[in-house]
């Protein structure tokens, strides 16, 4: 062999470990990016191994590698097309039966292959013993126990993967054979396909075309179209016989193989007493236990978030904000160097401060929270809710994120399965009011009109959430879909994983807003210095003063409020020379300025989140619907308020 | 409440609505498209009014209407007119299941019943008929969720000489016409043989119960049958209460059922029907259901040593035989 660059793929079912061993093997040397095209995302990493350099992609965790979802169509062409030196089938041995199903798929893929045996550790508690050496033979492919989150194995994993590319041939496989009725029509379709040229092996293609893959059909339409619909011809001879679609025979019967494997190699004895993992998921989901424990944990993360956030922001701002003198001394007082504190430096250093010190954290709990499981069960637990609005459980993920910022938020509505479900769920969570809003909600409303004031703001917030949502749902084209969801064993976070996963979505935070960030508060800088404040502030009177009965000064802060909505407040504080803002604000003013700044707009950071994930069209109409409903409401609001008090 | 359950949202709609809406799907599943011209008929009212009606349904969102061609159903209108059968059938069945009624008789009184059942009596019933899959006619019954089951069968014409048979359905409801066939022994469920056939559409000769009777291609045409040699007891036991189907839904906390079909029904759920196959749900598979959220939410089972959790319309869809002890 003289090849000296290796390509690795991890594949496997969604948490078994792979990111784990992923982190394993490669270290700090890794990026995650976009698969080209694709809202999907490709994590991939190098690592030296005796001499080679080894690139390891960590595809999507899949359930099957059929057309369901996008994660599957990409990772099923990545490995028939790119064609990996090796795939690294990581397998939970907890649900060995369910994880054998995806090997199968990948043994008929024909792809060179070598089975990471995971999560040994919980297979011991769980009252299951797996013998390697026979899940060995009766797969004809290495096996390799690993116990990812403490390090067991990783390094024999490697070793074996490089001896069998080095080696050329990777043992046999077992022969994933079905009843002899379909292997006669997948022998026919499979000679009809001799001699096209295709990415994928004639008898996987045939296969699939049984089993009416759209993608797989499309392709060999492309090809010669006769050949799908005399495969459609052979399925309902199939389905005639079964009585049960073809695919489903096809599935069926892999999974009665992989059943047969799984229970050739392992034996269960059920454990006496229950394990910790399952009393606790019972406690958790209960109906009656379950709601105070999600209450209590959800509100002890965000104390512990402000508490920290704040705390943080304090100091960041002090010696951030210590080095404008140096600063001035440097550039003086020229307009260049008063744009570029004002403009550049001082909204990144907004964006350190403000943002930073509370998105981290939360970052960090969140993905606590996902790492430990918990995650799924608070799914489980506001599925019901979720699905007034015409989501379903999963969606709450993206919504809590939005209480710390909507940019991750709405990045993370890719979570949900249909397009459809993506746009309503990100609408959804610009409404949420993020850590920005929450320092004006409770830094004007709560601070001088009291917390129960601030309080009956985030109940009215939600309100409006469930009854926008209602009417995006019943406006949006289309059919809600239901929950179907894993709830995989509880286990202890990896704080390594943890951390490492805050630093890529803080990353990527850092990517989408610091420029936007700059460039607008540059922008208004340059406004505010060549005086044209005052004007737009008079061009929006009619609006604010008339309107919204608001000092005229407010239409300024809500501009500037687009870049990020705690500016608001922030420029409020300056433009009227005060932080005591119940001398020159009534409490009907200040609950109507909160009301607007909660819903008026997605921030330009948002904004280009959505655009990156919706395109321009949606993003625009979102953002001006919210200005409109903002402003509608707030006026509705003064007109309510005075009549009562 | 209950009505937002399901994965589709009701609108309480008027009964002359619902009955449009029936009576468009049922020509449209007979032709294609449901004429002006054969609603008239089959509402039994004058043109003037259809047209009205017509146009208001169209602004309800619940038709589309193009000029001399025919309505069809949206998406919206369709969910409704699956409902309204589903009441139908299922009062059909009431009638004769629990009062007794005969089979030919039902229809027109099914008709009148259907818009009185409400949500909070459709579960009950549909409880105390033992979840029946198809009406006293042999239609499939729709499932809450939508979705149809329709059994394989093939019209009664296209049986060729000494062929034997089992009428799954009778697809025309006029009272006459049933009565008449009743008469002749031929219901759901009876074993037929074709003796002959007359050439150029002429009559055709079949044997039922013992006797012979002589049907012209027109009625023969609205029987279905499935071209079988086993006998009817048989058939009619593999369809009894014995061996019954249920929604996963139905199973207790704890209880365990074996995996029968998952009916999502018309296309549209496919993916969904696959990605559950994928997670091991398929054909013959035990599950068990461990619990399910309060106020109907997601229900938590137990398959193939994996946990899952499924929104309820959706596990409602998965349909299961429990284990006799």
């Amino acid at each position: 062999m003289t090849k000296q660059k290796l390509v690795i793929a991890l594949a496997g079912n969604a948490n078994v470990g792979k990111s784990v061993i992923f982190n394993h093997l490669t270290g700090l040397h890794q990026h995650i990016g976009n698969w080209p095209g694709k809202t999907v995302e490709k994590a991939e990493g190098t690592l030296h191994f005796k001499g080679y350099t080894v690139d390891v992609v960590d595809l999507p965790g899949i359930y099957s590698l059929s057309t369901y979802s996008l994660e599957e169509v990409i990772s099923r062409k990545f490995i028939a097309v790119e064609k990996p030196d090796i795939v690294i089938n990581v397998v939970d041995a907890s649900v060995l039966e369910r994880n054998l199903f995806f090997t199968l798929q990948l043994i008929e893929l024909e792809t060179p292959l070598i089975i990471a045996l995971n999560q040994m550790d919980i297979v011991k508690k769980k009252g299951i013993e797996i013998e390697p050496e026979a899940l060995e033979n009766l797969l004809g492919a290495p096996v390799v126990p690993t116990v990812a989150t403490k390090g067991v194995g990783i390094f024999q994993l490697l070793e074996k993967a490089v001896d069998i590319i080095e080696k050329g041939r990777s043992p046999t496989p077992v022969e994933v054979r079905y009843g002899e009725e379909v292997e006669e029509k997948i022998s026919q379709v499979a000679n009809m396909l001799k001699g096209i040229q295709f990415w994928y092996p004639p008898r996987y293609a045939a296969i699939k075309l049984l089993e009416g893959d759209e993608e797989i059909e499309r392709e060999v339409s492309k090809i010669d179209p006769h050949l799908v619909s005399a495969a459609k011809k052979l399925a309902n001879e199939i389905e005639n016989l079964h009585g049960h679609s073809c695919s489903t025979v096809i599935t069926s019967e892999r999974y009665e193989l992989a059943g047969c494997i799984a229970r050739g190699a392992q034996k269960i004895v059920p454990p006496t007493r229950p394990p910790i993992e399952e009393t606790l998921h019972t406690l958790t989901t209960h109906r009656i236990t379950g709601y105070p424990i999600m209450v209590f944990s959800l509100l002890l993360m965000f104390y512990f978030i402000f508490a920290f956030g704040g705390y943080a922001s304090e100091l960041l701002t002090n010696s951030l904000y210590g080095l404008q003198p140096a600063f001035a001394s440097l550039f003086g007082t020229t307009l260049i160097g008063e744009l570029v504190w004002g403009g550049v430096i001082e909204g990144i250093i907004a964006g350190v401060t403000i943002a930073l010190p509370y998105i981290v954290p939360f970052y960090v709990l969140l993905y606590i929270l996902e790492d430990s499981g918990y995650l799924s069960r608070i799914a489980f637990l506001m599925d019901n809710v979720m699905h007034k609005i015409g989501l379903h459980g999963k969606a709450f993920i993206p919504m809590m994120l939005g209480y710390g910022c909507n940019v991750p938020a709405c990045l993370g509505c890719r979570i949900m399965e249909t397009e459809r479900e993506r746009l309503l769920a990100a609408f959804v969570t610009t409404l949420v009011p993020c850590a920005a809003r929450t320092v004006i909600i409770l830094g004007l409303v709560g601070q001088f009109l009291g917390f129960q004031w601030a309080f009956v703001l985030y109940i009215f917030n939600l309100l409006v959430i469930f009854a926008l949502g209602r009417i995006a749902f019943r406006a949006l084209p289309g059919e809600p879909t239901a929950l179907i969801m894993e709830m995989s064993s509880y286990k202890i976070p990896q704080l390594k994983t943890v951390l490492k996963e805050t630093w890529f979505r803080v990353a990527e935070f850092i990517k989408v807003a610091f420029p936007l960030i700059v460039v607008g508060s540059l922008t208004l800088k340059a406004a505010e210095v060549f005086g044209l404040l005052a004007h737009v502030a008079n061009v929006l009177s009619p609006v604010t003063v008339v309107w919204l009965g608001l000092p005229a000064i407010t239409g300024i802060t809500l501009i500037f409020g687009v870049l990020r909505k705690e500016l608001t407040l922030i420029m409020l504080a300056t433009l009227l020379g005060t932080t005591n803002f119940a001398q020159v604000l009534t409490p009907v003013q200040m609950i109507v300025f909160t009301l607007v700044t909660m819903f008026y707009i997605p921030c330009i950071a948002t904004m280009s989140a959505l655009v990156r994930e919706f395109g321009w069209k949606k993003a625009v109409f979102i953002t001006a619907f919210e200005i409109l409903f903002a402003i509608s409401l707030g006026g509705i609001a003064l007109r309510l308020l005075m009549l009562t008090i | 409440m209950s009505v937002l359950v399901g994965i589709h949202m009701m609108e309480q709609v008027t009964a002359v609505v619902e009955e449009y809406l029936e009576a468009i799907y049922k020509l449209q599943e007979k032709c294609g498209v449901a004429k002006t011209t054969d609603l008239v008929d089959v509402l039994k009212v004058v043109p003037g009014t259809v047209t009205n009606n017509v146009e208001r349904l169209e602004k309800g969102g619940y038709i589309t209407h193009e000029p001399y061609k025919g309505v069809k159903l949206t998406e919206k209108g369709l969910n409704i007119a699956i409902q309204v059968v589903r009441r139908h059938r299922l009062s059909e069945r009431l009638l004769t299941d629990i009062l007794h009624m005969k089979w030919d008789n039902v229809h027109e009184a099914a008709c009148k019943l259907e818009h009185g059942i409400t949500d909070e009596i459709i579960k009950p019933l549909e409880k105390a008929l033992k979840h029946p899959k198809t009406c006293p006619h042999g239609n499939p019954i729709p499932t809450k969720s939508g979705g149809i089951i329709e059994e394989e069968s093939q019209s009664l014409t296209k049986l060729n000489e000494k062929e034997q048979g089992i009428i799954v359905k009778i697809t025309e409801e006029k009272s006459d016409l049933l009565h008449y066939l009743n008469a002749l022994g031929l219901a759901p469920g009876a074993t037929i043989e074709i003796l002959e056939k007359a050439p150029f559409d002429g009559p055709i000769t079949l044997k039922v119960d013992g006797n012979s009777h002589a049907l012209s291609p027109d009625v023969a045409s609205i029987i279905q049958v499935k071209r079988t040699n086993e006998k009817a007891g048989d058939y009619m036991q593999r369809r009894s209460p014995e061996r019954l189907e249920m929604p996963l839904t139905t199973l207790r906390n704890g209880e365990t059922g074996t995996v029968t079909s998952i009916r999502t029904g018309r296309g549209r759920g496919w993916g969904f029907e696959k990605r559950l196959m994928d997670l091991g749900l398929t054909p013959g598979t035990t599950v068990t259901v461990v619990k399910s959220a309060p106020f109907h939410g997601p229900v938590e089972i137990l398959v193939r040593g994996s946990r899952l959790a499924l929104g309820r319309g959706m596990a409602e869809k998965i349909f299961v035989e429990i284990e006799k002890q």
